[in-house]
């Protein structure tokens, strides 16, 4: 736990050094406003949900897909391109310790920059008149289930940032994994094709409609914690994979 | 202190470590010599617990390298060749970082980190940025690094590589005062480094070690030869084929330069042939211009003659 306590901290203070980390979140802030923002705009003087306010618009999404191919980028993959990972690896910790302090580390992260956004319908409701009070519960939901869909694509991000040593493969190769996942359940949601099928359970889309509309159905978030785990477990196999010769 | 027996080590169906066995003392100064692809590294890293051992067994300390890894990651630093460090930290930021992922917690992390900023000549430099810092700083740091939870065993890849003379000289000096309270194994490409710091040295090739020994005791190890040079005029074959008959004149072979001969002589150890030389030269009325005795055989020819591909292999 300790040495957990020690990765996470130093995960987190290389990226308050990196300009990348900052100029992502200052892209996620202008993109998701803007998004917001003209989304008030369309609905302007009829009533709106906040759910169509604040998790329909694709910019949000566009986001959180971006950002969780971006954030784990280099978590492993610098690592390994620079050499780190040998005096790392030979210090006294385990694999399980690395791989849950990196992951913590892009998680709160995360966090950290979309936290901002839950303040936008707050913002909104302060320069406008005739909004009643904002229903807190619906805003919870939809943001459990944003850190869900978040916290199972950073995972997939960071297995893949321990499967190669150039952040940019590991980047690109994680947004293609993520946007993959991600539009094939709005596909089929589209088309309604197989309904009743696999496809429709695991359909992300599907998810944030219900959530954000304050429907919390338990099974997306046995989905995405077991899919969290799945992913996080492979990556601390990859790790040990060099002592399998 | 260290137990090596029968270890191998494979990557795919290339093997990098073959069957090597050898043990290190408490105390001793072991020095890994070998050219490039030797597995020099890869025994490193093996003894490190990063990579495990194929077949074999690595007992450190009476721990072994596969089950009791983490302890034995305790009490030993490593210092991976290229010396590889976080270029965003500082150096007293990267050091508190490692004390405390090794284990060195409180006031005792305090103390060490300044331990060995002093010792390894950082103190002026541990608040700069790591990536701005020079080739011989850097690998100051990571040196520092293997040292900082003062490990009983320190395990260093090439740790003068890519300095200038004057950091070598300081580093071995520094090793050389460390080993006073640890156990050293060192690899290196540096001859005359592995005659000054060790007091062993295993030589390997191709995953094989090929001699293990004090580097004084290795020298002798070596068929012994002494050598002789001589100049002199006349036609050379009838020369060398005189000089050959010389007793013990192992070998005689010469070149041709315009009007001189220059003939080059291995003897038998302890054998001086140079009165008998000149006796013969004044016989034969072949100008002798100069003879002497070439200095023997220093630690780089045995080594080459060591690791120097043969025939059969």
């Amino acid at each position: 736990m300790r040495n957990i306590i020690v990765l996470f901290r130093r995960e987190l203070s290389a990226y308050s050094t990196s300009a990348a980390a900052f100029g992502t979140m200052v892209i996620v802030l202008v993109v998701t406003g803007v998004g917001t923002y003209f989304t008030a705009r369309l609905s302007r003087g009829e009533p709106t949900r906040i759910d169509v306010l604040l998790f329909q618009p694709l910019t949000l999404w566009a986001m959180a897909l971006i950002s969780s191919a971006l954030l784990p980028m280099r978590l492993f993959a610098e690592e390994k391109k620079s050499g780190t990972i040998e005096t790392l690896m030979t210090a006294p910790v385990t694999e399980v310790e690395v791989v849950l302090a990196k992951y913590f580390a892009a998680l709160f992260l995360f966090v950290l920059m979309f936290a901002p956004t839950a303040s936008y319908i707050h913002i909104l409701r302060e320069f406008s008149s005739g909004i009643p009070d904002i229903d807190c519960a619906i805003l919870l939901s939809g943001y459990l289930i944003f850190l869900l869909i978040g916290a199972f694509y950073l995972s997939v991000g960071l297995l893949i940032s321990a499967l190669t040593s150039n952040q940019t493969v590991a980047a690109l190769a994680s947004f293609a994994i993520i946007f993959t996942m991600f539009t094939t359940g709005i596909v089929i949601y589209m088309f309604h094709a197989n309904a009743g099928s696999v496809s429709e359970y695991v359909c992300s889309f599907q998810h944030i409609l219900d959530f954000s509309s304050g429907i919390v159905d338990s099974r997306p978030i046995v989905l995405y914690l077991s899919g969290t785990a799945l992913a996080l477990f492979a990556t601390v196999k990859v790790l040990e994979s060099r002592r399998w010769l | 202190m260290i137990q090596v027996e029968h270890l191998t080590k494979h990557f795919g169906k290339s093997v990098a470590v073959d069957n090597i066995s050898f043990s290190i003392a408490r105390g001793e100064i072991v020095g890994l010599l070998g050219p490039n692809g030797a597995g020099k590294t890869t025994t490193m890293r093996i003894l490190s617990c990063f990579l495990p051992p194929s077949k074999g067994s690595v007992t450190i300390a009476g721990l072994d390298a596969v089950t009791d890894s983490l302890e034995i990651r305790r009490i030993t630093g490593y210092m991976p060749e290229n010396v590889p460090l976080y270029p965003e930290m500082r150096v007293n930021e990267y050091l508190h970082f490692r004390a405390k992922l090794k284990g060195v917690y409180g006031i005792l992390r305090r103390q060490r980190v300044n331990q060995v900023l002093e010792l390894c000549g950082l103190t002026d430099v541990a608040k700069f940025i790591i990536g701005r810092l020079s080739k011989g700083y850097r690998q100051r740091v990571g040196l520092a690094d293997a040292l900082v939870h003062d490990p009983q065993i320190l395990i260093l890849d090439e740790p003068t590589i890519g300095l200038d003379p004057n950091q070598i000289r300081q580093t071995r000096a520094l090793i050389l005062d460390l080993a006073k309270q640890h156990t050293v194994v060192l690899s290196t490409h540096i001859l005359p480094e592995v005659e000054m710091l060790c007091s062993r040295v295993l030589i390997m090739n191709k995953g094989h070690i090929v001699a293990s020994d004090t580097p004084d005791l290795l020298k002798g190890l070596i068929k012994g030869y002494s050598r002789f040079e001589a100049e002199l005029g006349g036609p050379l074959d009838p020369i060398l084929a005189r000089f050959s008959t010389v007793k013990g004149v192992i070998k005689a072979t010469g070149q041709t330069q315009g009007e001189w001969n220059t003939i080059f002589l291995e003897c038998l150890k302890d054998a001086d042939v140079r009165a008998e030389l000149s006796a013969i030269a004044a016989e034969n009325k072949w100008p002798l211009r100069e003879l002497r005795s070439s200095p023997g055989r220093n630690f780089e020819d045995i080594f080459a003659e060591l690791t120097r591909e043969g025939p059969a292999s």
